[in-house]
């Protein structure tokens, strides 16, 4: 018995593990230090600068999809790359949407009270996420309000402390769409882990990657018509391969939002329009 | 500052709360970041006394977790000599920003209260634990009595 109890007891289980900490604290300023670097959401720039990633020699396959994209797309906006992408992505697509269509953003407002309420009842903790929730509302009611004009809201969606709590609401919704549909999606989640589990660790944490689940939960929380289009080393068909999500035919398909998918992360991307494609 | 908007209803929500578990929560007067807590375990050996625990929020909270720490001298397996311990709901990896910090204090709270000597910070206490209890209930008590705060009337 005695030595049994042995094993539960590493003598040096303090210093490894405070090492370690030390080790990934570091590691994650590092990481943090770099991102920071680039803007949150970049300015609309030309679609032709992602070209510029890449060499014809070292990397044709990234260098002929960018070129084919190109002839679709005409400009993209860049996310920082934080594990955030994909939410952020999408909010800047839609703040997009609604600065130029009332009628949507009052729509929106609308919906995210609902969302508030849902929430709740779904048995988020009420208050802290509720404030997350009333944060998002007040952000888009002040822009139908007038009292946010075009320039600030970008300013704001850069600003680290709004665009936590702006994307906050964005994974709760997330997490509770998934929550409030476990039946259909839990199937989905590898490994046994049960749905609440998985949404709490991987989509109410920030800074965590949105998979395949989160970004479907997203598209139909939101009720929008998203459009990815990928760019990774598989050789392009004809016009590349994208996915509509909901699923959806291309010749019906009119997306509100089009990202761009490189490995591990997300931009926001812009088709032409029909008469600059001439 | 994000932070301010959170944690002043945060604060006087843990203030209002009615818990008997933790008592006296405090934050200083210019910062609105650094918190004491006044935990009140219900088990022995450590239901005698009375442990002040820091709390201090990051700037960028609640998107980043709050540091917690013992202020307060307790002997127990998952508690080291400064105070630290290791709590799953406060790791950065595990963070939800919309953790209470009262979550976090009962958090805590079962932690004194059930020791997990399986998973010890302090290896030598964990082990008169499993194997000397009597012993080491001798020693968290008289370690308790000596150095814990007193419990609020």
């Amino acid at each position: 018995m005695v030595q049994e109890s042995n094993e539960n007891l590493p003598t040096s289980t303090s210093a490894i593990t405070e090492d370690e900490i030390l080790l990934q604290d570091q590691q994650m300023k590092r990481i943090e230090d770099e991102q920071k670097a680039a803007p949150l959401v970049g300015d609309k720039s030309p679609f032709f600068t992602l070209i510029g990633y890449y060499d014809e020699v070292t990397s044709p396959a990234f260098f002929a999809k960018a070129n084919e994209l190109a002839e679709t797309y005409s400009d993209i906006r860049y996310i920082r790359g934080d594990g955030n992408c994909f939410y952020r992505a999408v909010l800047v697509g839609l703040v997009e949407i609604m600065l130029n269509d009332r009628e949507k953003l009052l729509k929106f407002i609308a919906s995210s009270k609902e969302w508030t309420d849902r929430l709740v009842k779904l048995g988020f903790p009420d208050w802290t996420c509720t404030d997350f929730c009333e944060y998002f509302i007040e952000f888009l009611q002040k822009i139908a309000d007038g009292k946010t004009k075009n320039e600030a809201v970008f300013e704001n969606m850069n600003d680290d402390n709004t665009a936590n709590y702006l994307l906050m609401f964005f994974r709760l919704i997330t997490s509770g769409y998934l929550k409030g549909n476990s039946t259909e999606y839990e199937p989905f989640i590898g490994e046994g882990m049960p749905l609440a589990q998985y949404c709490e660790s991987e989509i109410e944490a920030m800074w965590k990657e949105a998979d395949h689940l989160a970004i479907i939960a997203l598209v139909k929380a939101t009720n929008i018509h998203l459009r990815i289009e990928y760019m990774d080393r598989s050789v392009a068909p004809n016009g590349g391969w994208h996915h509509n999500l909901p699923d959806g035919d291309d010749a019906t398909f009119v997306p509100d939002i089009t990202l761009l998918y490189r490995p591990g992360h997300y931009d926001l991307i812009y088709k032409k329009s029909v008469d600059s494609s001439g | 500052m994000s932070a301010t908007r959170r944690l002043q209803k945060e604060l006087g929500d843990l203030k209002n709360c009615g818990v008997k578990a933790y008592e006296n929560v405090e934050c200083e007067e210019t910062n609105l970041l650094k918190w004491t807590v006044l935990l009140l375990p219900d088990k022995e050996p450590y239901n005698k006394g009375a442990f002040k625990v820091g709390i201090t929020f990051p700037v960028d909270y609640p998107f980043k977790p709050p540091k917690v720490a013992f202020e307060t001298k307790i002997y127990h397996p998952n508690v080291d000599e400064e105070g630290k311990f290791c709590l799953p709901i406060v790791t950065a990896e595990n963070w939800k920003p919309a953790t209470k910090t009262e979550q976090v204090m009962m958090a805590l709270l079962s932690l004194i209260n059930e020791p997990e000597p399986s998973h010890p910070i302090r290896a030598d206490v964990a082990e008169e634990f499993q194997k000397d209890h009597k012993k080491f209930m001798k020693t968290a008590e008289e370690h308790t009595r000596k150095h814990s705060e007193k419990r609020p009337e």
